[in-house]
């Protein structure tokens, strides 16, 4: 799908917008040609392209797959400015990928950002994971970023009721951080969870009620713009 | 009406789509500065400049799929791989990408992406750049494939790919490339794969495509000094197979003769050939003959590669079999 985003990206390009690609991959995809292919080209042509590679140090079951396991090294072959990220910590990704992405879309040329992170189950329905040592699925759970991120909101920040209370030179006094990152007291986060389940469960409940695709759906979806055309 | 060379037609479809829609972009190997292996694009940098017209590296892949992810994001790229030979690297994007996305989206992604290909044998390129894949790709639903044999074909095919919202493929022919033909620019074209009955005539029916058509209408004319009648039908398109044209002739001549440049085991012939009986089959007074390359890689030889790809003699050779009624591969009953 990398060669969709410099496609994409061209597209950008080509018709000046202020936009940037971002487009995401594993630490397993890196050692397919294509990889050096698309860098190259981004590089080559400036493209405005984001490449992340998130990197759960496992191309399925293999541990060991590359040569140089650090991805974004791979980018300095292509003059392509490249960092590697704690893919576990929100706000060093937001950072990183806030300041890249301004980068780009002023016409600088693609990035790459190498987050590291971890996968909690086996690759697919079919994997059970079980080549990983015992205790790394532990370890990397005790540093889940979402679990992480929502403790750091209900330690830290006070309610929007106190907040509301102590005027708003109170809140300011409370650093920049608390405020232009916004905050969520427990009543507000209890509310995203819930309208993020309920999200889900919608869908999954119209999927599953939803009727079958028929035969003709399948033909009229692989030729949606022959309809109108005379093609014989 | 003027007389072009066919890649002067081609040349002449680009020039004529990029100059009315600035969507229009040509990217591949060579085709800037240089103007093209085949000089298709000659000019084309020089007045649409290089956003347009984009020389890329040695990557078929990843400008293929460049091409796909551009056609995507409301381009039209018109994507030279500069032969069939090197269009295997691409295979994942024409087949994964360009071929399954308006599919897997639901339709909601339209796919106006055109990838021209020089293909067929040329003249001692040896095995690994004389090539004929048209198999590879006709097994592929949501790929249209078009195979021009003449330079007004050429003309039309290209222009009706690039406004197409379909993926197509034009599978041009590298021993075309120079030749000479009558192309109106302004009379309406047929539609892109309607086949088209070259030469009418009642004893058998050849059905043959790009190059091989024109041999075909070779060994027609010299099976018409032996008292044989002829018909050639020129299919121009590969995917769809405009059927009808086919069977509409089988039925009247009641014989099939079918001439591929392309090796004969699994090749477009033998679709042509299993689709036709299937539609035909009380209409034939014999089984569909094919006229093939041998099953060999395409020797550096001369001498060899004249032996292993059809020539016009070898079809009027199996024509006379056919018009006789006796099919040399058919053994007779113990």
């Amino acid at each position: 799908m990398r060669l969709i985003a410099i496609g994409a990206a061209y597209a950008v390009m080509f018709r000046g917008l202020p936009e940037a690609v971002i487009c995401f991959f594993g630490d397993g995809a890196v050692n397919q040609g294509t990889f050096h292919e698309s860098l190259n080209m981004a590089a080559l042509w400036k493209l405005p392209v984001l490449f992340v590679c998130e990197n759960n140090h496992y191309q399925i079951g293999i541990h060991r797959h590359s040569a140089v396991t650090e991805v974004h090294k791979r980018a300095f072959a292509y003059a392509i400015s490249a960092a590697k990220v704690d893919g576990m910590d929100v706000e060093a990704i937001y950072n990183h990928a806030r300041q890249a992405l301004a980068q780009i879309r002023a016409g600088q040329g693609p990035q790459l950002l190498e987050f590291e992170t971890y996968r909690y189950r086996g690759h697919s329905m079919a994997d059970p994971g079980v080549y990983r040592p015992p205790g790394e699925v532990a370890a990397y759970k005790a540093q889940d970023p979402i679990a992480a991120q929502m403790r750091e909101l209900e330690l830290h920040y006070p309610d929007a009721e106190t907040l509301h209370a102590l005027g708003l030179d109170s809140t300011e006094s409370l650093g920049g951080r608390y405020v232009e990152h916004g905050h969520l007291d427990t009543g507000g986060l209890k509310d995203l969870e819930a309208e993020i389940s309920r999200e889900v469960e919608d869908a999954v409940q119209y999927a599953q009620t939803s009727s079958e695709p028929t035969l003709d759906d399948a033909r009229s979806a692989l030729r949606p713009h022959w309809l109108h055309q005379a093609l014989i | 009406m003027e007389t072009l060379r066919y890649w002067q037609a081609l040349n002449h479809a680009l020039d004529t789509e990029m100059a009315s829609d600035e969507a229009v972009i040509v990217l591949g190997e060579d085709v800037g500065l240089y103007g093209g292996t085949y000089r298709v694009t000659e000019g084309l940098y020089a007045k649409y400049g290089e956003m347009r017209v984009r020389d890329t590296p040695i990557s078929e892949g990843s400008f293929t799929g460049l091409g796909v992810g551009a056609a995507m994001a409301g381009l039209r790229p018109v994507v030279e791989i500069m032969t069939i030979n090197f269009a295997l690297l691409a295979l994942d994007a024409l087949i994964n990408m360009a071929a399954k996305i308006p599919f897997m989206s639901g339709g909601q992604y339209a796919m106006p992406l055109t990838v021209r290909i020089p293909s067929g044998t040329a003249r001692q390129l040896a095995a690994q750049h004389s090539q004929r894949l048209e198999h590879t790709l006709m097994n592929v639903p949501g790929l249209r494939i078009v195979v021009p044999a003449t330079p007004q074909d050429a003309y039309w095919q290209l222009r009706q790919a690039i406004r197409a919202d379909d993926c197509v493929i034009v599978l041009e022919h590298e021993l075309l490339n120079f030749d000479q033909g009558p192309v109106d620019e302004h009379s309406e074209a047929p539609p892109p794969h309607r086949a088209s009955v070259r030469r009418t005539g009642s004893d058998l029916t050849m059905v043959s495509y790009s190059r091989m058509a024109n041999e075909a209408l070779i060994a027609a004319k010299h099976l018409a000094d032996d008292g044989i009648s002829a018909e050639v039908i020129d299919l121009r398109s590969l995917s769809p197979i405009d059927w009808d044209t086919c069977a509409t002739s089988v039925r009247k001549t009641g014989r099939l003769l079918i001439a591929e440049e392309d090796c004969r085991f699994a090749g477009a012939g033998a679709e042509i050939a299993s689709s036709l009986t299937e539609r035909c089959f009380h209409y034939l007074h014999a089984a569909p003959l094919r006229v093939a390359a041998l099953d060999l890689p395409n020797p550096y030889n001369k001498r060899l590669e004249h032996q292993i790809i059809p020539q016009p003699e070898d079809i009027a050779a199996a024509a006379r079999t056919l018009a006789l009624g006796h099919n040399p591969l058919e053994e007779a009953p113990a």
